[in-house]
């Protein structure tokens, strides 16, 4: 009876995907210090939306062990809309006379309403500022975090293990979304948190493909029995 | 003109054109807006407490400068409540 299939029995043994000893992780969680920054999307600006095995991270309730893989950030092409704002916003105390309907103000309370727009003007600033700043999604080598800051009263931090993600989506649309690279990718897990959004990120397919590395790394350590 | 009918009340000339009830809003106004920027003062001493928080949450090597502007909007918040108290009790210096 003739054969159906034969696997190829030549291959060479570092390239015989049977081996799984031999398959290593894309992305090691153990990298050289100068290694490190020759890595594509790694950077030490602290405004960046993307840093890829960043050296300076910390966050609460890390573990001893826990290396930190990706810190995302909003696109900052999503701060646009409140920065255009902000800007025209800066120009409404030249207008105070055709807003009051020219009526007669004090100079003096002229100047103080103006000093008190300026000031609120700032904290608006301020305030749309730490929102984006501190709105971060956390990938490390054992789980994601998604640290919301909803305003300067209210934040959430939801986080999952990695082994608990189950899937993972992206979601890119619209001209501007792929023009500059940014969408979302939304992580269905089976941990506490069923749903985790990591919205509006640079590079969501580059993070989805991590993501996977990372399952399929956590999967290998589970089957050789370095779990921590 | 008498002595004294020309005489300013926190800014206000009670004796000149304008009404009475004019000038009791424009009091009203400015005595609102000193109440507002000391309630704002309270706000920015708690930006103060939230950065410091946040900054605790997360480290990224941007946490002096954003702690400065927390302290640099409180400063700009007192500046103004100064200003806004001064414009009520001397208005001529403006």
């Amino acid at each position: 009876m003739p054969d159906i299939f034969n696997s190829n029995k030549n291959w060479p043994e570092n390239q015989n995907p049977s081996l799984t000893k031999d398959i290593k992780p894309v992305h090691p969680t153990v990298f050289k210090s100068k290694d490190l920054h020759r890595l594509p999307g790694h950077t030490h600006n602290p405004l960046s939306a993307y840093y890829y095995y960043p050296e300076k991270v910390r966050f609460v309730n890390a573990d001893p062990q826990e290396k930190v893989v990706l810190l995302l950030r909003k696109h900052p092409i999503t701060n646009l809309g409140w920065l255009s704002l902000s800007f025209l916003l800066i120009f409404v105390p030249f207008f105070l006379p055709l807003l009051t309907f020219n009526a007669k103000i004090p100079p003096e309370l002229e100047l103080v309403l103006s000093l008190v727009w300026y000031l609120v003007l700032t904290s608006f600033i301020f305030e749309k500022f730490l929102n984006w700043f501190f709105n971060v999604n956390i990938v490390t080598d054992e789980r994601i975090i998604e640290v919301d800051f909803y305003n300067l009263f209210y934040r959430e931090i939801s986080d999952a293990n990695i082994d608990q993600i189950q899937d993972v989506t992206v979601e890119v649309g619209g001209g501007v979304r792929t023009f500059f690279n940014y969408g979302d990718v939304i992580i269905q897990t089976a941990a506490e948190v069923p749903r985790i959004e990591f919205e509006a990120i640079p590079y969501p397919d580059g993070v989805a493909k991590i993501l996977r590395e990372l399952r399929i790394e956590e999967e290998q350590e589970k089957l050789e029995g370095r779990v921590r | 003109m008498k002595e004294g009918l020309d005489k300013q009340y926190f800014g206000i000339n009670f004796m000149s054109n304008t009404t009475v009830l004019e000038n009791y809003a424009l009091l009203a106004i400015k005595f609102g807006i000193s109440f507002f920027l000391l309630v704002y003062l309270i706000f920015a001493i708690v930006v103060i407490r939230q950065v410091k928080v946040m900054t605790s949450t997360l480290k990224v090597g941007f946490e002096l400068q954003l702690k400065t502007l927390a302290y640099i909007h409180f400063a700009f918040t007192l500046f103004v409540l100064v200003i806004s108290v001064l414009s009520l009790i001397i208005p001529s210096l403006f």
